[in-house]
């Protein structure tokens, strides 16, 4: 194709996009900016008051310096539940995903179909059953009640097991040939998977820093909430908190997991063309 | 080692566990309890979590349920408390308490029974919650409307219909919270005492009526998202003057207009409602109730005593009473507490009107909330499900009545 | 390409010793509850030590108005979600193949921003974009089309509309994410292949592209009908917990959490129970279509 022709198209396509980028994008910007709005100046009319009068850093600081929630407390807890949480579901996965995909045993389509199927029922069927367990358990208010309930998860099943379909045989069997004992077959077999296992990782953090249910029933002690939990309670009415210091918290809330897409980005997109490509 | 075991028991075992529904007064209970510490006993400890208004009932449950943790102290609201009355009522019951302590004598009467079901009193009620309403004295000023002369619901539609023909505001916000506030201040409720929903069917329609008719002639609005307790509100419809009154109780002036609408001060007006015309000629109260928190045991609780003095002391002690009026909370149900001179003052906020005299006032005129089951649930299905249909017409007020009434008489709490 | 059930040499349990870890948290934190989920779901509502009450819950489920609305409303949900979702994705992702090389990173990074995003995030930002009357989809769209302002979450007719496009606006650029790797991840060779053979772009489009990216459409779908079965964050963020006038937004998660807020704890696990013939049946049908197409 002429260049004169890409560019056209090119250009084209940018004028047909924009309607949906601007959809997408302008709620956000709204939402930045009225970190430095006050009260009254949030509710208008957007054709009033779309830019804020004042770029007024109070609300920003007053957050950041844990005025209305310990916030690196907060977000530190986030850091760890999702990180530990997309490291074990990464690895429980990967080998049964290894598994369904390159064994043959009694009842694998039962197993398969049960274990994805049990993750996809309502979450609140879990809730109170969870928490009396979880209690048992001793994990109550622990950040582990939160992390060990979620390193399980059906989609990672599904997902692995597609990847190591694609896997030739012939890589497997030459390791089996020099002897290996099954399990360092799987390891050889990791690196060449790693973009999967690090796209994995990441879906896997973006879901658990969104929890909600299985954090708010488990952690009690303020100090151990994490970021939904936190945010819900500035957004509630009765806590008062002003607009600017809940836009500012929901801006930092999209950074971490806006960032780390942002980094892994092409892996991401190599691996999933790899693996769906079949 | 006797001695060491005779003091250690003298000493309260753990730290109270007082859980309450509204993060606004997690300061004021904190304060509330190193004034405890000392003025009554040194030793005391406790711990004060609080927890959202729709939350913490939840929370409260399923602790109650599994047994985890549950509090010893919990402050609810009365409309969530009657979710807890299905079955076995898992608060204690502070009868015998409450007549040791006099407080049968110095509650206001028709607080009294708020917490109360089946001969058992569970609670003790914090806010008078008598309702008033909330005009804009500057708008109304301007309009050339004058207050005293609202005596009666018509006179004030009245006054409506000009407010909408020659400025096109309206005269008064609606929100779904009225059902029963109107029916209550008509001597008639939700439920009846003996258990039956909407009892008094005609009062009921015609107040679902009202509130229809209201909507259509623009005398009546509804906030951007159905509630006057919305901050959206207040920023909004409030704020550009587009409607003159509200409907609320005192905490709703006291707490939310004070934080919400902090431009307005000097600018709100307080007056008795008007009066309905009742069907045997008299004119009805001039006020009526809604919600309002209070304090309850937890039936499990191993620390009861303690819990008791705690309660008791915050309800009786007259900084503490004080401090709920000033600090923008409610106003007491105590009613010792209203000889106290602070409470009586003119009110800057409210256009230095007399807030807590007129309080005074309309004590003895507050009605009784019947306590039932289904109580939250009723007050939420109207909320959530037949507020709007009703409101934009798309339900007729017998409609709304029937669907309610066979939906409540089903929904039996348990099974 | 290999078929995966071949037989690998090694001790017959070797199998079970990979998928040992996630049995044994599977088992540990998902079904033991579950059992418990199933063990309310046969006892009375309420506080208080329930009594065994069997199958009652399920029965007055059948006979519930408000169940089968929900089902119906779910049903409805789900189904608009994906006819809505799939096809904008396809062409949004048509879109960013055609434009310029460089800049795709960053677009597609701006259609994912809302998958990023917290829910509770997302109530914020419906909140400017569903306002009745200052809403940016009231201001942008409906008004300059000379319509009158549609009160998004309080009319009955449009509740379940807002409903879907909330899915639409958070979910699409997650897929279109999606398709796009699916497509990048075709062979040349089949575009080559089509370009040299006769046929109108259309027809390139849907025997050669499409047929190549079920997987992703697929994977899309499942994924959808999770969203619009058991995730509460979406209609919870827009009608916070309500089923909205005259239950027209009322989802079964809708349901499940209104009952739960009312300490029905049987009734809501029997609800969520209710769902898992469903979900299965789903499942099982969009598996099998998968190895279908193999």
């Amino acid at each position: 194709m002429s260049v004169c022709v890409k560019n056209r198209l090119g250009i084209l396509s940018l004028l047909l996009l924009g309607p949906f980028l601007l959809a997408v994008l302008l709620p956000f910007l709204w939402m930045a900016l009225g970190m430095f709005k006050t009260n009254t100046e949030f509710f208008q009319p957007l054709a009033k008051a779309f830019f804020p009068a004042n770029y007024d850093w109070q609300n920003v600081t007053e957050l950041l310096k844990g005025r209305w929630v310990p916030f690196w407390a907060v977000l530190g807890n986030s850091l760890i539940v999702s990180l530990g949480q997309a490291l074990g579901a990464v690895a429980l996965s990967a080998m049964a995903g290894y598994a369904f995909a390159r064994f043959t045993f009694s009842g694998k389509r039962l197993l398969f179909v049960l274990a994805v199927a049990l993750i996809l029922v309502p979450r609140q069927l879990f809730a109170v059953p969870l928490f009396s367990w979880v209690n048992e358990l001793g994990l109550s208010d622990s950040l582990f009640g939160v992390m060990l309930p979620g390193v399980v998860t059906g989609l990672g099943v599904v997902y692995f097991t597609q990847v190591f379909r694609q896997v030739p045989e012939e890589y497997l069997q030459a390791a089996r040939i020099c002897g290996a004992a099954e399990f360092r077959v799987f390891l050889t077999v990791l690196p060449l998977v790693w973009p999967a296992l690090l796209s994995y990782g990441m879906i896997h953090f973006i879901l658990a820093w969104h929890e909600h249910l299985i954090p708010m029933l488990v952690l009690t002690s303020e100090t151990k909430q994490t970021l939904p939990l936190a945010l819900a309670k500035l957004y509630d009415v009765s806590q008062r908190t002003p607009q600017g210091v809940q836009m500012a918290a929901s801006t930092f809330a999209v950074i971490p997991t806006a960032a780390l897409f942002a980094l892994c980005h092409r892996k991401f997109k190599s691996s999933l063309s790899d693996m769906l490509a079949h | 080692m006797t001695i060491g075991l005779v003091l250690a028991g003298t000493v309260q075992a753990k730290p109270l566990d007082i859980w309450i529904s509204s993060f606004q007064d997690q300061l004021y209970y904190e304060s509330m309890v190193k004034l405890y510490k000392a003025k009554v006993d040194m030793a005391f400890e406790a711990k004060v979590q609080s927890f959202g208004f729709r939350e913490m009932p939840e929370k409260l449950a399923v602790s109650i349920k599994t047994g985890i943790n549950p509090p010893d102290v919990v402050q609810l609201d009365e409309v969530l408390f009657g979710a807890f009355l299905g079955g076995d009522v898992p608060f204690a019951d502070l009868n015998a308490r409450i007549k040791k302590a006099k407080l049968d004598k110095d509650i206001a009467k028709s607080r009294q029974s708020l917490f109360a079901y089946k001969g058992k009193t569970y609670g003790i009620p914090q806010s008078l919650s008598a309702m008033v309403l909330y005009y804009r004295a500057d708008l109304f000023k301007e309009l050339g409307i004058d207050p005293t002369t609202l005596t009666t619901w018509d006179k004030f539609v009245a006054a409506g219909k000009t407010v909408v023909k020659d400025h096109g505001k309206s005269m008064i916000a609606l929100d779904p919270t009225y059902l029963g506030i109107l029916l209550r201040q008509r001597d008639s409720d939700l439920f009846g005492r003996d258990g039956s929903v909407f009892p008094d069917r005609e009062a009921a329609i015609e107040v679902l009526g009202w509130m229809q008719k209201q909507m259509e002639s623009r005398v009546g609005m509804v906030p951007e998202r159905a509630s006057i307790f919305d901050p959206l509100f207040f920023n909004s419809a409030i704020q550009y003057g587009e409607v003159l009154t509200v409907v609320g109780a005192d905490w709703y002036g006291l707490d939310m207009l004070q934080q919400f609408t902090p431009d307005l001060k000097g600018k709100w007006g307080v007056m008795q409602l008007p009066a309905w015309k009742l069907p045997d000629g008299r004119l009805s109260r001039r006020t009526s109730t809604f919600a309002g928190q209070g304090l309850l045991i937890n039936k499990a609780s191993k620390q009861q005593d303690a819990a008791w003095k705690f309660i008791e002391f915050v309800i009786t002690d007259k900084e503490s009473n004080a401090r709920r009026f000033l600090d923008g909370n409610s106003f007491p149900a105590y009613r010792p507490a209203w000889k106290d001179e602070r409470l009586l003052q003119p009110n800057e906020f409210f256009s230095n009107q007399k807030f807590g005299e007129l309080l005074v006032r309309l004590a003895p005129e507050v009605p009784e909330v019947v306590s039932h089951p289904n109580r939250a649930k009723a007050v939420f299905l109207f909320q959530e499900t037949f507020f709007t249909s009703l409101i934009y017409g798309e339900l007729k007020p017998a409609e709304v009545l029937d669907k309610m009434k066979t939906m409540l008489e089903a929904a039996a709490p348990g099974l | 390409m290999l078929a995966a059930d071949q037989r690998t040499p090694g001790a017959r349990w070797t199998p079970f010793f990979f998928l040992l870890p996630f049995l044994f948290f599977l088992l540990l934190f998902w079904v033991i509850p579950l059992i418990g989920g199933v063990q309310m779901s046969l006892h009375a509502n309420g506080l208080g030590q329930a009594e065994y009450v069997g199958l009652a819950h399920y029965e007055a489920l059948a006979n519930d108005e408000r169940y089968v609305t929900a089902l119906r409303n779910s049903f409805v949900y789900t189904l608009a979600s994906v006819v809505v979702i799939v096809p904008l994705a396809l062409w949004l992702a048509h879109l960013l193949r055609a434009s310029f090389r460089r800049l795709r990173p960053v677009l597609t990074f701006a259609l994912l921003l809302p998958a990023l995003t917290p829910p509770s995030v997302l109530a914020v930002l419906f909140l400017m974009v569903f306002h009745g009357r200052n809403g940016l989809l009231n201001q942008l769209f409906v008004m300059p089309l000379s319509f009158e302002p549609v009160n998004w979450l309080k009319d009955p007719n449009f509740i379940l509309s807002g409903l879907v496009l909330q899915t639409v606006w958070r979910w699409t650029g997650f897929m279109t994410f999606f398709i796009l790797a699916g497509m990048e991840g075709i062979p040349r060779v089949y575009y080559e292949a089509a370009r040299l053979a006769t046929g109108s772009r259309w027809q390139h489009f849907w025997h050669v592209t499409l047929p190549q990216l079920r997987p992703v459409l697929l994977f899309v779908a499942v994924y959808l009908v999770v969203d619009g079965f058991s995730l509460f964050s979406g209609a919870f963020v827009l009608l916070g917990g309500s089923g909205g006038t005259a239950d027209a937004g009322l989802l079964t998660v809708t349901y499940v959490f209104q009952k739960m807020r009312f300490f029905e704890y049987g009734t809501a696990s029997a609800i969520s129970i209710s769902l898992l013939p469903l979900m299965i049946f789903a499942l099982s049908g969009l598996l099998f279509l998968r190895r279908r197409t193999a």
